[in-house]
């Protein structure tokens, strides 16, 4: 119930966020079709089929799928602190476009690499936890996310330095801020097929990731196989957050501070919390991405404000919620 | 033993006492900054902490140069001297780059560093005094808050090396241009100035707004940039990102696109950004045909780096802008511009290549060939 209120709060939203924007579409002349030259009409439709519209549904789509993402990694690590990130989804996604852009491939190409190269990464973490720890235990598994994050980082920064100062590292680096302002119909596309493969394995195995929370030996003495449940969860996180940064750059703290925002409003229970993750991450980025493409005549970067919007708005939740945060 | 360190210290004090020897081949110099610095009477080698600095002693004679501050581009060398573009890439504090080896720097034995600033704050004097106290050697400040300053600069490295002569010349060749870029400019009313939007970065939604020092070309040759915008919004660094919708709210007359802009730059990465989104075709400037690529070698005639390179782009943008105002011929000024300042005759086809992005209207192809 409480999540179909806020199903309900993200399509009011949504439906805000198209009539708002810096070009004065005139929509009553566009549903009647009056009152303007038949030229501006088609700008009208233009705007929103090419401009608004794929970045309403993308910031819907990325939001919920950072925030998904982090809230299922929060549950199997038993982590508070964890967010998307953490086995180096992010930074092998940043490598892969860095280096697509130093070698001048198309956009798309941009976005292949960039793609590529996050589920990369985590293939390598997973690789490297697998040979050195048989007990497969959640701390190894984060330590080898943070080396292979570490050497990804390097790489980027390594891209960086021997870019072109006037044309390449400029992209690189507002590639790296993250910003929807040039997402088109063909991303939204590729996000939303990602975020569906990914959200429909978390959606039907919902309930063992509460499971999964608990400590190692409670899951498997519950029978559990909890290796296979752990690849399958940490593939689907990593194709959702992949396919995100692959498209938007890097967004930090939706995915590791939505999902604490989710569970305050909807309680710890991942049956609802993977779900209500995806409406709450999704309404998060989007009324983040309004007000960067509205309050100024320049684009803010999203991941600027994400952080700027985010920190004040989770302390003041921290204070108000009672839950226990051990 | 005792002898051995009489010697030693004999040794010790001869060596420092050797530079002083040679203070006669020194002088003071007061910079820029007001700052008086000890330089040699001839400087002959100079490294600069920035391309803007590297350029204009470049164009003023490139054997003063030790080295670059990045890897020269392909296509930016071939228009330059080989035996110069072969000199080593030694870094600089631009950008987002890593900054120098100092040591490296010391061992060059330049006669003297130049740091070019375009702001009057104190940084380039802090960043200055550290430099030349690890290394050494003396920081000169010039400042370049203008395009108009250019003519100062020039004198100010005829002040310092031995080629007077060199800095005369470019000195009045450069104040002719600017004079004349700036009287056509005052000639239009500000009501008629001609709407123009400067587009970069992999979408062509990164703009210089009208206070960025990387579009300053564009409102002194009489263009109302359309990406007026408050300073404190700006990035400093460039490139501040817009949204397509804004661009059409702006509507400009002109685009000035980048060379630099999408993957491939030049005319492919225009056409790439046009095709990935049709709103381009709505604006007036892209219905109008009235795209130019700014040509960019070796450096780009209005921007990047912001230095004296710009010149050029004070010969091309009054012609772009408002070609019935202008009563020179473009391709013999574009042709005297890089032989005076980068010693290189360009050929027909040369100077075809560089403007040749601009097939895009032919209404400049015809101007260039008037």
């Amino acid at each position: 119930m409480k999540l179909f209120v806020w199903i309900c709060v993200l399509i009011l939203l949504s439906s805000t966020a198209l009539l708002v924007g810096k070009y004065p579409v005139n929509f009553i002349s566009l549903i009647s079709g009056n009152g303007a030259s038949p030229e501006d009409i088609n700008t009208f439709k233009m705007i929103i089929i090419n401009s608004r519209l794929p970045r309403i549904l993308s910031a819907l789509l990325i939001g919920g799928c950072l925030s998904a993402a982090g809230a299922v990694y929060q549950g199997i690590f038993r982590n508070p602190m964890v967010s998307p990130d953490m086995l180096g989804a992010s930074s092998g996604s940043a490598f892969g476009a860095a280096l697509a852009i130093l070698f001048r491939f198309s956009i798309k190409g941009v976005e292949a690499l960039s793609f590529a190269s996050g589920i990369a990464a985590v293939a390598i973490t997973w690789t490297i936890s697998s040979t050195v720890s048989k007990a497969r235990s959640s701390l190894v598994l984060i330590l080898s996310g943070i080396l292979v994050s570490t050497v990804f980082t390097s790489l980027l920064s390594l891209v960086k330095f021997t870019a072109d100062p006037y044309s390449k590292l400029p992209d690189i680096t507002f590639w790296l801020l993250g910003n929807l302002s040039a997402v088109s119909l063909s991303d939204t596309v590729f996000v939303s097929g990602c975020a569906l493969l990914g959200f429909i394995p978390l959606f039907l195995i919902r309930w063992k990731i509460n499971v999964l929370s608990l400590s190692e030996d409670e899951a498997r003495a519950l029978g559990m196989n909890t290796r296979a449940y752990r690849l399958i969860i940490i593939a689907c996180a990593t194709l959702m957050t992949s396919a995100a940064v692959s498209v938007c750059g890097l967004i930090g703290w939706v995915g590791l501070v939505v999902p604490h925002i989710v569970r305050m409003i909807f309680g710890p229970d991942y049956k609802t919390l993977v779900t209500a993750s995806i409406v709450i991450g999704g309404i998060y980025l989007l009324t983040v991405d309004t007000l960067a493409r509205y309050v100024l005549s320049i684009e803010i970067p999203l991941g600027i404000l994400t952080a700027i919007i985010g920190a004040p708005f989770f302390i003041y939740l921290m204070t108000k919620s009672e839950r226990g945060w051990s | 033993m005792k002898k051995i360190i009489i010697v030693l210290l004999s040794a010790v004090l001869s060596a420092c006492g050797k530079p002083s020897e040679n203070n006669s081949d020194k002088r003071e110099y007061t910079d820029m900054a007001g700052r008086t610095i000890s330089v040699t009477r001839d400087v002959r080698k100079i490294f600069s902490t920035s391309p803007m600095g590297t350029t204009l002693a470049y164009s003023f004679d490139p054997e003063l140069l030790i080295g670059w501050n990045y890897k020269l581009n392909p296509d930016d060398s071939a228009y330059m001297n080989m035996k110069y573009t072969k000199l080593p890439e030694l870094g600089g504090w631009f950008g987002k780059s890593a900054g120098v080896n100092l040591e490296i720097i010391a061992a060059a034995k330049p006669d003297l560093i130049i740091s070019l600033s375009t702001t009057s704050d104190g940084f380039e004097k802090d960043k200055s005094l550290v430099i030349s106290s690890k290394t050494g050697i003396p920081v000169a400040v010039f400042n370049m808050k203008t395009v108009e300053d250019i003519p100062s600069v020039y004198e100010a490295m005829g002040e310092l090396t031995v080629n007077k002569k060199r800095a005369e010349l470019l000195k009045n060749y450069t104040q002719n241009i600017i004079n004349r870029a700036k009287k056509i400019s005052e000639s239009v009313p500000e009501s008629e100035k001609i709407r123009v939007y400067y587009a970069e970065g992999l979408k062509g939604l990164n703009t210089e707004p009208d206070q960025s020092i990387h579009s300053e070309l564009i409102k002194f040759c009489g263009g109302h940039n359309v990406a007026q915008i408050k300073e404190n919004d700006i990035s400093g660094y460039g490139n501040t990102p817009v949204s397509m919708e804004q661009v059409l709210v702006w509507n400009p007359e002109i685009i000035l696109i980048s060379d630099y802009l999408g993957k491939d730059g030049g005319m492919k990465g225009w056409n790439d950004i046009i095709n990935s989104n049709p709103l381009w075709s709505k604006i007036d400037a892209v219905k109008n045909g009235k795209v130019y690529i700014v040509p960019r070698s070796p450096f780009q005639w209005i921007d990047r780096p912001p230095s004296v390179n710009r010149i050029a782009g004070l010969i091309w943008l009054p012609y772009i802008f408002y070609p019935e105002l202008c009563d020179y011929n473009i391709k013999k000024e574009i042709k005297e511009f890089y032989s005076v300042f980068y010693g290189k005759e360009l050929s027909d086809t040369e100077l075809e290549e560089l403007v040749s992005a601009n097939i895009y209207s032919k209404k400049t192809k015809r101007n260039i060939e008037r």
